[in-house]
Formats: structure tokens, C-alpha cells, sequence
């Protein structure tokens, strides 16, 4: 049977029989849980299934059962409909022979299907066994050999077999030698795996390396990482004949040492022993080589090494009732593609400073500054011409003030700007600057327990300067202007029932500017924005909670033309939107959940047919245990 | 006190050297005078404005405004790739997406894209987010082992955008799907420049 037909008759019945099927007498030995939910938008359908089953029994074996299947389908006209099925099933035990050994047992299948007829599917499956020692508790070791299989469906039909093996080990080295207690950690992690396939061996190591040391009041922290595979794959699709190589390694380093404040924080503003410090540096690289290894040539991708460092220093001081803090970020990358000419090295800085400041009982302050640089160089020869900076600044002051026990301001100012250059002539015509400022004074009053009303202005301006003139129309540069008012009430006007309205206008434009003994705006168009929101939040019964949601969104947008001197306003748009929404959650006995969640979406551009979208979405799960 | 004031000193003359010695570290470099014409980049304010910036930084192959196109938090997701590389991956995020663009702009000769509204679907537009859903053909003529290829591909993309912080809109989320398993996807492009 195709799965797809299930997916299409969405059978929930299914899952409700499942969920209400008696369970097995749970004991201490069992450990259950499974989830199924379906999901319908907007010509896609999609479906999902998921059961995992942890056992102990008999005793000194422990098993997991797992399963996962996704399916999913997307409507399309003018093609045939997409379909995807992934699923993918695992057993695991380990029946223990002595209290240091066991047997190990690995048994795993995917599947990963696609399109109408599943005309490209691949399905995997491995089998190992072996034995795992736990010689103390500090220490394992994990060795297995086994069979994998894989069969590839798409054009052509392409099977492969072949053994396996693999070792994991991983070792508390600090515990091992007792050095624990003083507050030394050192973890070592070994793993490797060996594919034989035909056509597609692979092998892969890992290693990692973790230890850190805690001082009184100090954190030191090493972590040193190294990954090695070497796997084959075939580099065209549906040509079983060629065979690729990639061989990739990746290695990391890694240091971080943090030191809390040693003493009270009443003494000197600048005494270094009262500063919390935090110093973090990290080095990687990454390569991947890629080499053909039998048939005609293919295209290979190119070899490629990622390599890149860096370090953060941050430090914060509390003194009275001043917070202060300040850090800077440094990092270098370099991207190499196996032409120099493509190479790139990016460098990037980045200091951040920060102050809060409570004034009194009922009022406080804060700032925060940053400033970022970042330069992304090519080499010389490069016929890409990308050599680019970009240099960021922002500021954020705000100041709150308690007014009484029910009624508290905020007002906010911001400002961004954001500058990025091309170095070379032939794109340094791209060259601008952006600059943003908001100011958003914020107002909340809580009347009644059960009531609380917020209300905010909000005010901004984008300009966007460039550095050269330009060809379009659109002077040396833009302006875009938004103001808003955002209000909003929430209240319960009985037990187990919240309510809450909100309400949002807003006014925007949009045009050139010119430089007419000064910036001058001419606005190309401006519109004007409703959207109400009302929300319910009701919980009739322990466990269960209905929350139904209406909103609506009305835009008019007006184009402005200028004729004789005049301006002209010409409606150009108008857009009407509401939905209706409602999530339902149970939280059942027996550990079952349901959440159901129903939305219908109705919007209209102008003049044009209503567009509708009717969304829903069931999730049970199950647990036990 | 004393202690106090030698403390106030040294702070300060390390504050007027920093500020009147050193080299500025955060100012950026001088550009060349233009020679050429600008690109097309509109201040992303409608989204629909963030996907023509997309489009044409693709066929202008301008990095700079390619980036400004997507989230930091960037998560592009495609159905699978013809060529079955090792490593099983059904995504990126922003740094190796920017990566990637940037490689394929330094070999690509050419590169057209065309899109339309994918048939039977309307994008979803609310406050601050929108979901397109378009159809494409995407050709770029790149460098395929010292000659000049062609890589034609097709398929269907949805992205999802956001409104960010300073109310511009910007690229959170691209789902990438084959129009058939003959055909290479924009996905498939995009990994020959990993």
C-alpha cells in the first residue's frame, strides 16, 4: 500500500486507538513513550510517527526500541506532487555477561525516499555486534564488527554489502588518578568506525580531548579536538561507474579561563582584583581533499581549507549601584578553494561597553556602546573584486522610572549606523551608509491585580546615504519614516480566564533624498497600517486549556506624484486580512497529551479574489514509565 | 587618597594615548573612485523588496548585498542533492551559506535567475512575517575543469522572512525542493561550491 494514501485520509483514528489501547503494566523496567501528529497547510500535508521503548528486563540486560517515520507531501500544479518518506528504525541491548563486560547488540535501518513514484530512494542497514568493558566507573570501551548494507534506487538500481567495525572509548582520566577532588577534570574520547562496502568503503576517527581546572574562585578550561575521515561516494548522479574520494580533517583548540570578583565590591572603582574577567581564545582548521579514484573524470569539488582564530576578553564590575561592562571580540578567518584567486581572509573587531545605573528606589538607567569593524581582503590577482569593509556603530540609552506601585515610563533612544565599502572601483559605486534612529518612550500601568495596560510610541528614521551618485532617479539617497502607537490590555474577568486586546497604528513612507542646500525627502508613498488582536486564555478543567485568537490587519498604501509642482496622493493598495485561531491542550491521566491547534487565514490585495488558508494540526504523545 | 589619584593618572594617560597615537581600529579603508554603475540593493523595508534584492544579487553576483539579504540565524534546508556526497547534510546556516555564495560568485562567468509564483499558492503576508513561495530557473555558466559550462537548474524554494530589529525585512528561512530527481536544484548547484 502506498504510505502516502494514509497520509491522505489523515486516519487519526489510528492514533487515537493506539493512545487508548490498554498499556502494558507499567513497572519500574519499562520505559515507554510514543508521539504521532499530522499536519495540514496550505497544500502540504505532513505526518509524523514516533516510538521509543527502553527495557531492563531480563535482569542485567537493557534494550531500546526505536522508530521514527516522517512523510510529507506538497501539492503541486504544474508537476507532479513532491513526496518525501524518511524513516528510520534502531534496536539496541546489552545483555551483561560479568559486572565489567557485556555483550553488545546493534541492529539499524533508514529509509530515505523521495518524489511521485519514490524514484530516488535509499535504504541502509546495519547490523553489529561485540562486546563492551566497563572496567571501573571512569572508563568504557565499546568494540563491534558487523554487516552494512545499502541499496540506492534512482535511475539505475545499485546495491553494496560489506562488514564493519567499530571502537569507542572514552576514559575520565582525572577521576582515574584521583584528581578529581582537586578540581581537575581531564576527558578523553576515542572513536573510530571502518566501512568495507564494495564500492563505498570509509573509515573515520575522532578524538577529543577536554580538561579544566577549577582554582579557588578561577576556571581553567583546555578542549583540544581532532576528526579524520576518508570516505568514497559516487560524484554524478545515477553513474555508478565513478567513484570520488574525500579525505577531510578538522582540528580545534581551545582555551577559556574565568575569574568571579575576589572581595566585596564596596572598595575603589578601578581596583583590577573586584573585576570579573572572562578570556576566551580558539583556533580551527578544516580541509577536505577530494580525489577520483576509478572511472572517467567527473567534477570533483575543489579542495577547500577553512582555518580561523580568535579570542574574547570580557569583564564586568559591580560597584554600588553601578554595573559595568566592557569586552572585545577579535577574529580572523581564512577561506582557501583551491584557486587563489578565490581565497578570502576576513578580520573582524568588535568592543562592546555597557552601564547600568540605578539612580534611586524608583529609577534606573543603562547605555550600552558597540562598535564593530570588518575587512575582508583577496588576494591581489583576484578578479572578483570584493575587497570590503564594514564598520558598525550603535548606541542604546534608556532610562525607567517607577512612578508608584501601579505605574512605571520607559522611555528608549537608539542609534545604528552601518557602513559598507567596496575598496575597488569597479564596485565602489555600492558604496553607503545606513543610519537608523528610534525613539520609543514605553508607559505601563497594572490598575487592578487582574489588569494590566501597556502603551508604546514608537518613532524611527532609516536613512541610507551613498557615497556616489547614482544612475537611478533616486537621489544620493533614501528615507524611510515609521511611527507607531502599540496598545495593548490584559485582564481576567473571572478565574481561569485571561483576556487580552491589542491594538496597533502605524504610519510609514518611503522616498529619496536630495540635496537641495541640505537633505530633502520626497516621499514616493506612504501608508497606513490597523491590526487588532484579541486573545482568550481559558482553562475550564485541571489539565485541559482553550485559547481561541481573532485578528485583523487593514493597510491602505498611497503613491505620491508630483504634477505642476503639486503632490498628488493615488491610492495604490488596500489589504485586508483576518484569521480566527483556537489551540486546544489536554494534559490527559497516563501521561497522554493532545494539542490541537485549527487557524483559517483570509486576506485580500486590492481588488484581486480572496486568498484563503485553513491550517490544522494534531500532536498525541504517550508516555510511561 | 594618593593611591587613588596615581590610579586616576595612569588611566588617563593610557585614555590620551589611545586617543591621540594610536591608529584608529574600527576606521575602514578608502575606496576607489566608481567606474562602473551600482547595483540594484533597495532598502529591504516591504519583504518583497528583501527577494528582489536576493534575485539580483545573484545575477550581479554581489556578495556584499547577497549578505545583507539573510538572518544571522540564517537555516537553509533543501530535500536532498543528486550527487550523494558523504557527509548526509539537509542544511546550512549563514556562515556557510555566505561561503558557498561567495565561492560560486568567483567562478561563476554568469548567472541568470527567473522566478514566479509557484501555481495553486499565494504568499502569506502578516506584521512581521511572510512566506513566499516561488518557482525557478536558475543557469549560471561557470568554470567545469577549464571549460565553460552551463549548470541549468530548477525547482521550487519557500522563504520565510522576518521583520528584524531596525523593521527591516530579512531571509530567516529557505526550503530548496527539486523539480525532479532528472534536474539539478539550486541545492545542488550551491554544493559543487562547498
Amino acid at each position: 500500500m502506498n504510505s502516502y494514501a494514509s497520509l491522505r485520509l489523515c486516519p487519526i483514528w489510528v492514533i487515537l486507538a493506539w493512545t487508548w489501547l490498554p498499556a502494558p503494566a507499567p513497572a519500574r523496567e519499562w520505559i515507554s513513550s510514543a508521539q504521532s501528529g499530522y499536519s495540514s497547510s496550505y497544500h502540504t500535508q505532513s505526518w509524523f510517527d514516533s516510538l521509543a521503548v527502553t527495557g531492563a528486563v531480563p535482569e542485567g540486560t537493557t534494550w531500546r526500541l526505536s522508530h521514527r517515520l516522517d512523510l510529507l507531501r506538497k501539492e503541486r500544479v504544474s508537476s507532479t506532487d513532491l513526496r518525501q518518506r524518511n524513516q528510520r528504525v534502531t534496536f539496541n541491548a546489552g545483555p551483561a555477561v560479568t559486572r565489567t563486560l557485556g555483550w553488545v547488540l546493534n541492529l539499524e535501518g533508514e529509509e530515505n525516499a523521495f518524489e511521485e513514484s519514490i524514484a530516488r530512494r535509499t535504504i541502509l542497514a546495519k547490523a553489529f555486534g561485540g562486546l563492551e568493558w566497563r572496567p571501573s566507573r571512569e572508563g568504557t570501551v565499546a568494540v563491534e564488527a558487523g554487516v552494512v548494507t545499502s541499496r540506492h534506487t534512482a535511475e539505475a538500481h545499485r546495491s553494496d554489502a560489506g562488514f564493519a567495525e567499530r571502537l569507542a572509548t572514552h576514559w575520565d582520566l582525572a577521576q582515574f588518578a584521583g584528581m578529581a577532588d582537586r578540581g581537575i577534570r581531564a576527558d578523553a574520547q576515542l572513536s573510530y568506525s571502518g566501512d568495507h562496502r564494495t564500492d563505498l568503503p570509509a573509515r573515520e576517527t575522532r578524538w577529543r580531548w577536554h580538561s579544566s581546572w577549577d582554582h579557588p574562585g578561577d576556571t581553567v578550561s583546555l578542549t583540544w579536538s581532532e576528526d579524520w575521515a576518508k570516505t568514497r561516494f559516487y560524484p554524478a548522479p545515477d553513474r555508478f561507474e565513478q567513484i570520488a574520494r574525500q579525505e577531510s580533517r578538522g582540528r580545534t583548540g581551545r582555551i577559556v579561563w574565568a575569574r568571579p570578583p575576589r572581595t566585596s565590591n564596596d572598595r575603589g572603582l578601578f581596583d583590577p582584583r573586584l573585576i570579573a574577567l572572562r578570556v576566551h581564545a580558539e583556533a580551527s582548521t578544516d580541509d577536505n581533499s577530494y580525489n577520483m579514484t576509478a572511472g572517467t573524470p567527473a567534477t570533483l569539488p575543489n579542495d577547500t581549507r577553512t582555518s580561523s582564530r580568535g579570542y574574547q576578553i570580557e569583564s564586568s564590575r559591580v560597584w554600588r549601584s553601578l554595573r559595568i561592562s566592557s569586552g572585545y571580540r577579535y577574529r580572523w578567518t581564512k577561506d582557501r578553494f583551491g584557486e587563489a584567486r578565490r581565497d578570502q581572509t576576513g578580520e573582524t573587531g568588535e568592543w562592546t561597553a555597557g552601564l547600568e545605573w540605578r539612580l534611586s528606589s524608583s529609577d534606573s538607567a543603562g547605555a550600552k556602546v558597540i562598535f564593530r569593524a570588518t575587512s575582508y581582503t583577496v588576494p591581489g590577482d583576484s578578479s572578483f573584486f570584493d575587497d570590503r569593509d564594514q564598520g558598525e556603530r550603535v548606541v542604546e540609552i534608556w532610562w525607567k522610572r517607577r512612578v508608584s506601585e501601579v505605574l512605571s515610563v520607559r522611555p528608549q533612544f537608539s542609534f545604528r549606523s552601518f557602513r559598507q565599502i567596496f575598496i575597488s572601483e569597479q564596485l565602489s559605486a555600492n558604496n553607503n551608509t545606513d543610519d537608523v534612529y528610534l525613539l520609543a518612550p514605553a508607559i505601563s500601568w497594572i490598575p487592578a491585580p487582574s489588569t494590566e495596560f501597556a502603551q508604546q510610541f514608537a518613532i524611527r528614521a532609516h536613512y541610507r546615504y551613498f557615497d556616489y551618485e547614482r544612475t537611478d532617479p533616486q537621489g544620493r539617497g533614501t528615507l524611510y519614516r515609521k511611527a507607531e502607537s502599540i496598545s495593548g490590555l490584559r485582564f481576567s474577568p473571572m478565574l481561569h480566564t485571561t483576556c487580552h486586546l491589542g491594538y496597533v497604528y502605524r504610519y510609514e513612507d518611503f522616498g529619496g533624498l536630495y540635496d537641495r542646500e541640505g537633505w530633502v525627502q520626497a516621499v514616493d508613498w506612504d501608508r497606513r497600517s490597523h491590526l487588532v488582536d484579541l486573545q482568550l486564555s481559558w482553562t475550564p478543567a485541571r489539565g485541559l486549556s482553550v485559547d481561541p485568537s481573532f485578528g485583523l490587519e487593514y493597510k491602505r498604501s498611497f503613491n505620491h506624484r508630483r504634477q505642476d509642482g503639486d503632490v498628488v496622493r493615488i491610492e495604490d493598495d488596500l489589504f485586508r486580512r483576518h484569521y480566527i485561531a483556537m489551540v486546544i491542550t489536554w494534559r490527559g491521566p497516563s501521561g497522554i497529551d493532545l494539542d490541537l491547534r485549527v487557524a483559517r487565514r483570509v486576506q485580500r490585495f486590492g481588488k484581486s479574489e480572496k486568498d484563503r488558508d485553513d491550517r490544522w494540526q494534531l500532536t498525541l504523545s504517550k508516555g510511561l514509565g | 587618597m594618593i593611591k587613588r589619584i596615581h590610579h586616576g593618572a595612569a588611566l588617563a594617560v593610557i585614555v590620551l594615548c589611545l586617543a591621540g597615537c594610536a591608529k584608529n581600529p574600527f576606521g575602514l579603508r578608502d575606496a576607489q573612485d566608481p567606474v562602473q554603475d551600482e547595483g540594484t540593493y533597495v532598502t529591504p523595508i516591504d519583504p518583497v523588496i528583501a527577494l528582489d534584492n536576493l534575485r539580483f544579487a545573484m545575477i550581479e553576483q554581489n556578495i556584499g548585498h547577497y549578505v545583507q539579504v539573510f538572518s544571522d540565524s540564517l537555516s537553509y534546508r533543501f530535500d536532498y542533492l543528486l550527487a550523494d556526497r558523504p557527509d548526509t547534510l539537509s542544511g546550512w546556516g549563514y556562515a556557510e551559506e555566505t561561503r558557498i555564495a561567495r565561492n560560486l560568485f568567483s567562478a561563476a562567468g554568469n548567472i541568470s535567475l527567473v522566478w514566479m509564483t509557484t501555481p495553486g499558492r499565494s504568499d502569506q503576508l502578516s506584521d512581521s512575517t511572510a512566506v513566499f513561495y516561488r518557482t525557478y530557473t536558475l543557469d549560471a555558466v561557470v568554470m567545469d575543469a577549464d571549460t565553460l559550462a552551463t549548470l541549468s537548474c530548477a525547482g521550487d524554494v519557500i522563504f520565510y522572512l522576518e521583520r528584524n530589529s531596525i523593521d527591516l525585512w530579512w531571509v530567516q528561512d529557505w526550503e530548496d525542493f527539486h523539480e525532479s530527481a532528472q534536474r539539478l536544484s539550486w541545492a545542488d548547484l550551491k554544493s559543487r561550491f562547498r
